[in-house]
C-alpha cells in the first residue's frame, strides 16, 4: 500500500467491523495454542470452540421466561415444559460439538482464475466414523462454502468461492469449519492454521495491439517451420495437435492417424517479450502479455515468452500455456500479496 | 414490488413442519379462544401453502400491519385487557397467523417456533390434566423436528431423519429433564398478581340458592376434592363438609350468602369440645372463594385461608387451582353459645309479604308445640309423614316458592327441603341458615398406602343450621327426614333407578366402579406428584431420597453435580456414535495370528512380504503361515471371503488370555 495520508482502504475496513477484528484476534491466539496444523487434519475435541447464537440466545431467553412464568403460576407442568427446552439446550450443545469432532477436514485444491475472476477452493471434509455429519460450512478469507452433509464413512467436497481482484498468488493462511447443526442453538468452529490457495493469472486485456510483427519471428527458428499457411505434407498424429489440422479423410480410409503440417510465413513462432508489450506499469504490459498468449495459444502457433530473465522456451499447447501464465501470475509478485483469512 | 413480494418455493420442504408445529401448538386453545381468531388464523395457514405452492406474491405490507392493528385492538376490546392467559393466547395466535404471512426464508420459521413454544407454555397453564404430559412431548418434538429444518442451509431433512433427530434430542434431554424435575429449587411463588380468569368454568357450589330456578341438577361426577383423615374417620352420615352460610333471605325464593371477609374473633367463638378430627384435603379449582371443612370448623392451614364471622373458611383470591389444605374440625364443639339480640333479629327475618301460607302454617304448629326444639322435632316428623319426594327434576317453582314446595308441588332436592325448613324455622323467631356444601365422600380401596376419600360435585347437599340458647348452631338437615339413604349411601342410593337411566345404571355397574377408582387413583397420583411437587413435597422427597436438610444451595450443588456426570455420559454416548468403524472379521483373525507368531509385522509391509519373512525365521510354522496368509487375502482382496476356514487355521496358535492381555497391550500402545 502506498504511504498516503488518507487511511488505507484495508484499514478503514478494520475500523468498520470490529467483530471481524476481534474473529481474527481471536484466531490468532488460536494459532499461538495450537501451532501450525499438517495437513489433513483430523479434529480433536479440545481445539473446537462453541458459543452461542443468536437464536441459541433467544432460546435461553425465552426459558428463563418460562422459568419466571413457572415459578410464578406456580405450574408444575409449566416447570416440565422449561426443564424440558433446557435439558433440549444443553443436549444440543453437546450434539453440535460431536458434529465436528473427529472430522478431517483438507485443502484439495483450486483452479487457477483470471484476475477478476471468482477462485473456487474445494476443500475435502472425510467422515471415518459410524454417524453422519450436517450443515458442515467451510469458511475461508472472505468467502464461505453453502454448508454440506457428510454421510457416515463417506466424504463431502465444499467449495468455497473467492473474487480475486489481481494477479500473484491467492494464499490463506488459516480456513474454518463451523457447523451449527442440530438446533441453531450453538456454533461450533474450529480454525485450521494451513495454507490454502491458488495461482491468479494477470487479467487478459480487452484488445491490445497484436504481438508487432518484429516480434514475430525474431529469434531461432525452429528446423521445421510450422504456420497455418500453406499443406507441407503429412506426418503421424501426435497427442496435442490441434483438432483441426488432423486428416479426418485419411483415418476414415484408412482408420490412420496423421496431421497436416504447413508451412509459410505465419509459421513464425511468436517470441511474446515483455518489453514489447504496450500499456502503462507492469500489470497493464502483463494483461497484454496474458491477451497474446491466449491469443497465439487458440491459433495453435508456437510461442515462448521472455519476462526480464526468465525465458521459456517456445512450444504451445494446454500445458505451456499453463507454464506462462503461472509466470506471469508470479512475475515480481509482491510478497505482500497474500490474503488473510478473516 | 410484486417480484420483491412473490414467494420462491424455497419453504416447499420446511414449511409443512412448521405449520404442523403451529397447528398442534394450537389445537389445544380452540375451545378457549373466540371464532374470529382461530378461523382466520387456520386460513392464514391454508393461505401461506397454497403461496408457496402456486409461487404467490405475499401480501403487501400495509396490509399486514392494519391486519396486525386490527387484531391488537379487537383483542383489547374482546378481553378488556391483553393482560392473562387468555388474550395473551389470542395474541399469540394471532401474531403467528401475522408472521405466517410475512415468512419468507427458513430462518423467518424460528419466530413461528418460538411463539409455537409460548402457546404450549400457555396450554399448560391453563390444563393441567394427565393428557397434558404426552401432548407436552408431542408438541415438543413436533417442534423440535420442525427447528431441525429451520436450521438447515441445503435441502430439508427427510422426514424419517428429522423424526429421528428430534426423537434423539428428546430421548437425550429427558433424563436432564427429570434432574431439573427433582433438583431445582422451586420457591414459593406468585412474584407477581396473576389476573383472575374470567373465563374459567365454575364447578363449585353457588354462593346463592333459589329452589325452582334449576329445574335439572346435574349428576356430574366431576371430583370436587380428596380427603385424607389422619385419624379417626367419621361416619358417612356424620360427613358434612360445610362450605357456604347463606343467612340472607332477599325475596321468596332467594337466599344469598355475604361477603368473604376475615373475622378475628372467629375462632373465639367456638367453644371446643370432644375430640378434634384433622385431615388434609386437596380441592380441586372452584373459582370461588370457599375450602370445604367438616363441621364445626376449627383451624386451617392454606395459604391466605381465614375464618368468617359465619364460621365458613374462605380466602380472599378465587382457588383456580389445586388446593391443598390441612384443617382440624370440632365435632362436638359448640359453634357460637350467645348471639346479640341485634344478629339474632337478622337471623329471624323474612322479607315482609313473602310465603303467607308458609308461616300461616308455622305458627299454628309453634302453638301446638312445647318448646322450638320439639317445634323443630314436628317440622321433620312433618316432612316425614306428608308425601314429599326426593329428586333431581323437581317442577319449576313462582314467587313464593317455599308455599308452592311445601303445599302443592312437594317434589324436590336437598336444596329446596333446606330453605323450606330455614324458611319454617325463621316464621316463629328461631334464628336459621341453610348452608351449602358436601355430604358423604366414598373411599378408594385402591390405595392402601394412604387411602383417601373422594367427593364428588354429585355429593353437593344443602341443610339448614338452627340456632338455640346455650347449643348454639345445630345442624338439621330436613333432606335426612324424607330421604335418608341420600345420607346413608349418597344421591344414587336416594334416586329411583328409573332416575338415572342407562348410563347412570352402567356407570354404578362393579368394574365400571373399579376403573373410576383406578382413573382417580392414578390421577391423585399426578396430582400430589406431579402437579403439588412445590417447595414442601420436593423437600419431603429428597429427605426420603436421602438428602440431609435439603434446602436450596444443596439442591444446586447435586444438581450441577448430577448433570455434569450425565452431560459426561451424553458426551462419552455421542463419542460411541461418531466411533470409526473397527477392523472386521477376517482382519482381526489375521492381526491375532501376527501376534501369536510373535514375529511382528512392520508398519506397511504387506502380507505377502511378511508371510516370507516370518516363514524364514519360523520354519516349522511355515505351512500354517502361508495357509493363514492366503484365506486371509482371499478374503480381504480376492472377494472371496473364507472367514471361517480362516478361522479354524488361526484358532490353533490362539490363547484366549494371552490374546486378551495382547490386545490390550497393543491397544495402549498405540494410544501413546
Amino acid at each position: 500500500m502506498s504511504s498516503s495520508p488518507s487511511p488505507s482502504p484495508e484499514a478503514l475496513r478494520g475500523w468498520r467491523r470490529p467483530r471481524e477484528r476481534l474473529a481474527g484476534w481471536a484466531a490468532r491466539w488460536a494459532h499461538r495454542r495450537q501451532g501450525a496444523d499438517p495437513v489433513p487434519v483430523r479434529l480433536a475435541s479440545r481445539r473446537i470452540y462453541i458459543l452461542p447464537t443468536g437464536v441459541g440466545v433467544t432460546y435461553g431467553l425465552m426459558t428463563f421466561a418460562m422459568l419466571l412464568g413457572s415459578m410464578n403460576y406456580n405450574n408444575s407442568m409449566g416447570f416440565a415444559l422449561t426443564f424440558l427446552l433446557a435439558a433440549l439446550g444443553l443436549v444440543a450443545m453437546h450434539h453440535c460439538h460431536r458434529n465436528l469432532a473427529g472430522l478431517t477436514i483438507g485443502f484439495a485444491g483450486a483452479d487457477s482464475v483470471f484476475a477478476g475472476e471468482e477462485a473456487r477452493l474445494r476443500f475435502n471434509l472425510a467422515n471415518d466414523g459410524r454417524a453422519p455429519r450436517y450443515e458442515l460450512g467451510v469458511e475461508a478469507g472472505a468467502g464461505s462454502a453453502p454448508a454440506v452433509d457428510v454421510p457416515a464413512g463417506g466424504h463431502a467436497v465444499a467449495e468455497v468461492p473467492m473474487p480475486t481482484e489481481r494477479r500473484g498468488r491467492l494464499r490463506l493462511e488459516r480456513y474454518g469449519l463451523r457447523t451449527t447443526h442440530p438446533l441453531t442453538l450453538f456454533r461450533a468452529w474450529v480454525w485450521i492454521h494451513a495454507e490454502a490457495g491458488c495461482l491468479v493469472w494477470p487479467q487478459p486485456a480487452d484488445a491490445p495491439p497484436p504481438p508487432s510483427p518484429s516480434t514475430v519471428g525474431r529469434g531461432r527458428r525452429p528446423t521445421t517451420g510450422q504456420g497455418d499457411d500453406d499443406f507441407a505434407g503429412l506426418r503421424d498424429f501426435h497427442a496435442g495437435d490441434p483438432p483441426r489440422h488432423v486428416a479426418w479423410k485419411i483415418y476414415a480410409r484408412s482408420g490412420e492417424l496423421k496431421s497436416k503440417r504447413f508451412s509459410g510465413a505465419a509459421a513464425d513462432l511468436a517470441w511474446l517479450d515483455l518489453r514489447d508489450a504496450p500499456g502503462r506499469g507492469l500489470e497493464e504490459r502483463l494483461s497484454v502479455l496474458c491477451r497474446w498468449i491466449l491469443d497465439a495459444e487458440s491459433q495453435g502457433r508456437h510461442y515462448g515468452l521472455r519476462l526480464g530473465g526468465e525465458t521459456i522456451e517456445p512450444s504451445r499447447g494446454s500445458a505451456h500455456r499453463r507454464r506462462c501464465l503461472d509466470a506471469l501470475a508470479l512475475y515480481r509478485a509482491y510478497p505482500g500479496e497474500a490474503r488473510r483469512a478473516g | 414490488m410484486r417480484a420483491d413480494r412473490r414467494s420462491d418455493g424455497r419453504l416447499l420442504d420446511t414449511l409443512p413442519w412448521t405449520l404442523a408445529a403451529l397447528g398442534l401448538a394450537v389445537i389445544p386453545h380452540i375451545p378457549a379462544l373466540p371464532v374470529w381468531v382461530v378461523l382466520p388464523a387456520f386460513a392464514c395457514g391454508l393461505w401461506r401453502w397454497i403461496v408457496e405452492l402456486r409461487r404467490w406474491p405475499l401480501p403487501w405490507r400495509g396490509f399486514r400491519i392494519a391486519l396486525a392493528f386490527g387484531g391488537f385492538l379487537a383483542v383489547l376490546f374482546a378481553y378488556g385487557g391483553i393482560n392473562g392467559v387468555g388474550p395473551g393466547t389470542a395474541l399469540l395466535v394471532i401474531m403467528a397467523a401475522l408472521k405466517l404471512l410475512e415468512t419468507r426464508t427458513r430462518r423467518d420459521q424460528f419466530v413461528l417456533l418460538f411463539i409455537a413454544f409460548f402457546l404450549v407454555l400457555a396450554t399448560l397453564l391453563r390444563e393441567q390434566f394427565l393428557w397434558t404430559l404426552p401432548y407436552l412431548f408431542a408438541a415438543v418434538f413436533v417442534i423440535i423436528a420442525a427447528w431441525l429444518n429451520a436450521g438447515r442451509s441445503g435441502k430439508a431433512l427427510a422426514p424419517h431423519v428429522a423424526s429421528r433427530g428430534a426423537g434423539r434430542l428428546l430421548l437425550h434431554a429427558l433424563p436432564l429433564m427429570l434432574v431439573f424435575w427433582v433438583l431445582f429449587p422451586r420457591v414459593p411463588g406468585p412474584f407477581w398478581a396473576i389476573p383472575n380468569e374470567q373465563n374459567s368454568a365454575v364447578t363449585g357450589l353457588s354462593d346463592r340458592m333459589s329452589p325452582g330456578d334449576i329445574s335439572n341438577l346435574s349428576q356430574s361426577d366431576a371430583r370436587a376434592f380428596r380427603v385424607w383423615f389422619d385419624g379417626e374417620v367419621p361416619r358417612p352420615a356424620e360427613r358434612y363438609w360445610r362450605g357456604i352460610v347463606m343467612e340472607q333471605v332477599l325475596n321468596g325464593r332467594t337466599w344469598s350468602a355475604a361477603q368473604v371477609v376475615r373475622d378475628p374473633g372467629a375462632a373465639s367463638r367456638v367453644e371446643p369440645a370432644g375430640e378434634a378430627l384433622s385431615y388434609r384435603v386437596r380441592l380441586d379449582a372452584t373459582s370461588q372463594r370457599y375450602l370445604f371443612l367438616l363441621e364445626r370448623p376449627y383451624d386451617v392451614d392454606a395459604e391466605g385461608a381465614f375464618l368468617t364471622r359465619r364460621h365458613e373458611v374462605g380466602r380472599f383470591k378465587a382457588i383456580d387451582r389445586q388446593l391443598v389444605y390441612t384443617a382440624t374440625s370440632l365435632p362436638d364443639a359448640t359453634l357460637e353459645p350467645t348471639l346479640s339480640e341485634g344478629y339474632r333479629n337478622w337471623l329471624t327475618r323474612l322479607p315482609d309479604g313473602t310465603n303467607p301460607r308458609t308461616r300461616g302454617f308455622a305458627a299454628q304448629l309453634r302453638e301446638r308445640a312445647t318448646s322450638d326444639r320439639d317445634y323443630v322435632q314436628r317440622v321433620l316428623a312433618w316432612y316425614r309423614e306428608e308425601p314429599f319426594f326426593y329428586t333431581l327434576s323437581p317442577p319449576a317453582l313462582g314467587r313464593d316458592a317455599a308455599d308452592e314446595f311445601l303445599f302443592s308441588t312437594r317434589r324436590g332436592f336437598c336444596e329446596h327441603y333446606a330453605t323450606s325448613f330455614a324458611t319454617l324455622m325463621r316464621a316463629v323467631g328461631i334464628p336459621a341458615r341453610v348452608v351449602a356444601g358436601y355430604q358423604g365422600g366414598e373411599l378408594n380401596p385402591l390405595d392402601t398406602a394412604e387411602p383417601y376419600y373422594l367427593v364428588r360435585q354429585s355429593d353437593a347437599h344443602a341443610w339448614a343450621e338452627v340456632w338455640f340458647e346455650g347449643d348454639g348452631w345445630v345442624r338439621v338437615d330436613p333432606t335426612a327426614a324424607v330421604a335418608p339413604q341420600r345420607i346413608e349411601s349418597g344421591l344414587y342410593g336416594a334416586l329411583d333407578a328409573a332416575e338415572f337411566g342407562v348410563t347412570g345404571r352402567i356407570w354404578r355397574a362393579d368394574f365400571v366402579e373399579t376403573l373410576r377408582f383406578y382413573w382417580d387413583l392414578t390421577n391423585a397420583r399426578w396430582d400430589e406428584w406431579v402437579l403439588g411437587y412445590g417447595p414442601a413435597t420436593q423437600e419431603d422427597f429428597l429427605r426420603w431420597l436421602g438428602m440431609e436438610r435439603p434446602d436450596w444451595r444443596r439442591m444446586v450443588v447435586w444438581l450441577v453435580a448430577v448433570m455434569a456426570l450425565l452431560l459426561a455420559g451424553l458426551t462419552g454416548w455421542l463419542a460411541w456414535r461418531h466411533r470409526r468403524p473397527g477392523p472386521d472379521r477376517a482382519e482381526r483373525l489375521y492381526r491375532r495370528f501376527v501376534r501369536a507368531t510373535g514375529i511382528p509385522r512392520a508398519p506397511g509391509e504387506p502380507p505377502l512380504g511378511y508371510a516370507e519373512r516370518a516363514s524364514a525365521m519360523l520354519p516349522g510354522l511355515a505351512g500354517d503361515i502361508r495357509r493363514v496368509t492366503a484365506l486371509y487375502l482371499d478374503t480381504r482382496y480376492a472377494g472371496r471371503p473364507r472367514t471361517d476356514e480362516l478361522a479354524a487355521a488361526v484358532r490353533p496358535h490362539w490363547s484366549p488370555l494371552r490374546g486378551v492381555w495382547a490386545d490390550v497391550r497393543a491397544r495402549a500402545g498405540r494410544r501413546r
